[in-house]
């Protein structure tokens, strides 16, 4: 194998680009806005919050400048609603992303130009990096959490629901089928990704000839024009 | 080889006899044995309790193979069903630290070389995810 790693990012991949999120703090010393070549960060002021990135709050976190304030989804009535839709209420979807706002641009659709981790988020949905931002956290800051370790259990049973389900939703797959995965956030697909392709690759190369029959076939039912039109129509749109 | 006799060959060299040149083909194919009725009907039962490997080191690359040689529908529709309910299994046990403990081991033994990448690939990225947790965890 040329390539030394699986296709795909890897773990710190992931958590590296979870960085780039804007997260609340609440400054205890001044600092003037940083031109940096995303553009500048806000000026902090103390004692008004400021959106900045994950790092460079972890930074100040780290050197007792700044206290991050976390989400509003972090938050254990937030995860226990989540975590109740994720067990009642929807046995094999993942509970829904955080809805759009509907005067959201064409460019800021997603993290990091969506705020999702910031003081303003939507509390009721788990964002793109919520697994890989909530561990962060909940390491970095514990002391900004008003209850560290009951959102720590929480996070923990909404990882064992969601990598069930990520597994449970082999069985349902085909060789040219999916499955929903709407709602699946960045660590997961990570996680996921070299098993869940695997099972896709293999399930194709037992197809492979049936799918080369269906072809023939298809072809020869063209040829003689025996087909229906919309069908064939159809069936270029999957290709 | 005798007329009407039977023969156990390898399968590059049955496959090219039996779709020789000449008027007659040299030979007409059966499926092998570990693809037989029986093994079908078992995997139908119950594909977990099934030793994939004692019948073929690849068994589904050889399933794949006898496929494009026979037309069997049902043969297909078995090997794709048995290995997506033995992937979901193979699954949990590769998230699953002490899954090759105890009542695991029989069925991990009895993988086919394909369903080893496989497990392999799966547990090398539920590590990746739990080491990246560790360290998570030293370095703040």
């Amino acid at each position: 194998m040329a390539l030394p790693l699986p296709p795909g990012l890897t773990p710190p991949e992931v958590a590296f680009l979870c960085e780039m999120e804007l997260v609340t703090v609440i400054p205890r010393q001044r600092l003037e806005s940083l031109e940096l070549l995303g553009g500048p960060t806000a000026a902090l002021f103390p004692p008004h919050r400021s959106n900045i990135p994950l790092w460079l709050a972890l930074l100040l976190k780290r050197q007792r400048r700044a206290n991050i304030s976390p989400p509003p989804w972090l938050t254990p009535t937030s995860l226990s609603a989540i975590l109740e839709f994720e067990i009642e209420h929807s046995k094999e979807a993942f509970s829904p992303p955080p809805r759009l706002a509907p005067s959201a641009g064409s460019n800021n659709t997603s993290p990091p130009f969506l705020l999702s981790a910031t003081s303003d988020a939507p509390p009721e949905a788990l964002p793109y990096h919520w697994l890989e931002l909530g561990e962060i956290l909940l390491e970095a800051a514990p002391d900004d959490f008003e209850e560290p370790d009951q959102v720590r259990r929480l996070m923990r049973d909404l990882r064992e629901v969601r990598t069930a389900k990520l597994r449970a939703g082999v069985a349902v797959l085909d060789a040219g089928g999916g499955v929903k995965m709407n709602g699946v956030g960045g660590m997961e697909v990570a996680e996921g990704r070299a098993f869940i392709g695997g099972v896709i690759d293999g399930l194709r190369k037992i197809g492979a000839s049936r799918e080369q029959a269906r072809r023939e076939r298809e072809a020869e039912e063209r040829d003689n024009g025996y087909a229906g039109t919309a069908e064939d129509d159809e069936d270029e749109m999957d290709l | 080889m005798k007329q009407g006799g039977k023969v156990e060959l390898p399968l590059w060299l049955g496959e090219m006899l039996a779709v020789s040149q000449g008027p007659t083909p040299l030979l007409t194919l059966d499926l092998p044995t570990s693809l037989s009725p029986r093994v079908l009907n078992a995997l139908k039962a119950d594909p977990r309790t099934v030793d994939l490997r004692a019948l073929a080191a690849h068994f589904y690359a050889l399933g794949a193979r006898m496929l494009e040689l026979f037309e069997e529908e049902e043969v297909g529709d078995v090997l794709s069903e048995t290995f997506k309910q033995r992937a979901a299994v193979l699954a949990d046990q590769a998230h699953n630290p002490r899954g090759a403990m105890g009542e695991g081991a029989d069925f991990l033994r009895g993988l086919d070389e394909q369903e080893r990448r496989l497990f392999r690939a799966a547990h090398d990225s539920a590590k990746a995810v739990r080491t990246w947790m560790a360290e998570n965890k030293t370095r703040r």
